[in-house]
């Protein structure tokens, strides 16, 4: 069993996490987690690539990616789950699914709440889109 | 002085400034906040202050200096259609040089941080002295509002800028409006436009009631953001071809 998690570092989103701690006796082996945060690409702006290289956006990349996954790997860390990490790079939810049909995963855990609360009344939540356009079974946690 | 407060045309340009400063400081901010980010936790402070007094004295300077050109014949027309330039050069994405190596010691970092803002702020200079209308008062206020946006708020505005982007297309649009706005003021144009029939209220050009400057403001913000967004539609495929090869390689 393959699960993807998706966190964007906030509260909130680490409820999908700790849903698969306490249901993780649903599955008959350890499930296999990758867990994933999604960055928004950096704008592009005119006469940035005098000043900025892409090893450094990718570094910024990374060092914020990493920050936003660190309370997540502590809770599976603390509950021995093996994980993988990746931080993707592009609009959230199409990179959520992307990657989870990249990595043949079968199951897609993702909070409703995330970190753009208000956002989500106006533009619809990122978890609605992911459910919208994923052929793989989605998890809500609410 | 205290009279100028009350006045909408005041508040206008305060606004105006503020908003062209914010949008166009955001660019600066980018480079500060990723240029920045390859020191050492301890100078990352150091190399963003340093950098950006610098950054600020010369921006100050170069404003001071564009207010004055300004008032000469011609120039309002060129700076005019440099902005108009640069405006929809803002909102076609560009791709970041390869070839720019991180650097970890804080001269090479604020020597970075200086000539991005060399280059990333002349639509900003033109655009406040412009925006300024030949006021000192709101030159200054703007300056001063524009300087800890870019010294405080660079990680902040990139989070912005990632989230909405569409904070780039409102500063191209402002971009087009003060050009719009300076190329129908400049004196070389007044005579001809006389000879148009076109009435002068205070100096200012009118048609009937309503002043020209703001008809081809809001004409060149319409032009700017419609040619950049086209420009723009017409480079996606090939950055989403580059993205996807990117991805399969990962």
């Amino acid at each position: 069993m393959k699960i993807l998690i998706a966190v964007d570092g906030s509260k909130n989103s680490l409820d999908a996490v700790q849903c698969l701690l306490d249901h993780a006796d649903w599955y008959r082996d350890k499930p296999d987690v990758l867990l994933v945060t999604v960055h928004l690409p950096v704008p592009k702006l005119p006469g940035m690539g005098a000043a900025v290289g892409k090893n450094q956006i990718q570094k910024y990349y990374e060092q914020e990616g990493e920050a936003r996954l660190a309370p997540a790997m502590r809770m599976l860390e603390a509950a021995r789950i093996p994980y993988q990490t990746s931080v993707l790079v592009g609009p959230i939810a199409e990179s959520i699914v992307q990657h989870a049909k990249a990595k043949r995963c079968d199951l897609i855990y993702i909070g409703t709440r995330g970190r753009t609360e208000i956002g989500k009344a106006m533009l619809g939540s990122t978890a609605t889109k992911v459910l919208h356009i994923s052929d793989i079974p989605v998890l809500l946690v609410k | 002085m205290l009279e100028q407060f009350a006045t909408q045309v005041f508040w206008i340009g305060l606004l105006k400034i503020i908003g062209v400063n914010i949008i166009l400081s955001g660019d600066n901010a980018v480079v500060i906040a990723l240029a920045a980010r390859s020191l050492p936790a301890k100078q990352q402070k150091a190399a963003i202050v340093w950098g950006s007094g610098a950054a600020v004295v010369m921006r100050i300077i170069l404003t001071i200096f564009a207010v004055a050109l300004l008032t000469l014949p011609w120039l309002k027309i060129i700076g005019s259609l440099l902005l108009f330039w640069i405006g929809i050069k803002l909102l076609v994405p560009e791709e970041g040089e390869a070839n720019v190596n991180a650097s970890d010691n804080m001269i090479a970092a604020i020597k970075t941080i200086l000539i991005a803002d060399l280059v990333m702020s002349i639509d900003n200079v033109i655009a406040v002295a412009a925006a300024a209308q030949g006021s000192l008062t709101l030159l200054i206020l703007g300056l001063a509002i524009s300087i800890p946006l870019v010294i405080f708020g660079s990680t902040l505005l990139l989070h912005l800028m990632e989230r909405w982007p569409v904070i780039i297309t409102i500063g191209g649009g402002l971009l087009g409006f003060v050009a719009g706005e300076m190329l129908v003021t400049d004196p070389a144009l007044a005579n001809w436009m006389a000879g148009m029939g076109i009435q002068f209220n205070d100096g200012n050009p009118t048609i009937g009631e309503v002043k020209l400057a703001l008809v081809s403001g809001a004409i060149g913000a319409v032009i700017v953001v419609a040619a950049g967004t086209w420009l723009a539609k017409r480079k996606q495929p090939e950055a989403r071809a580059e993205a996807e090869a990117e991805q399969s390689k990962s």
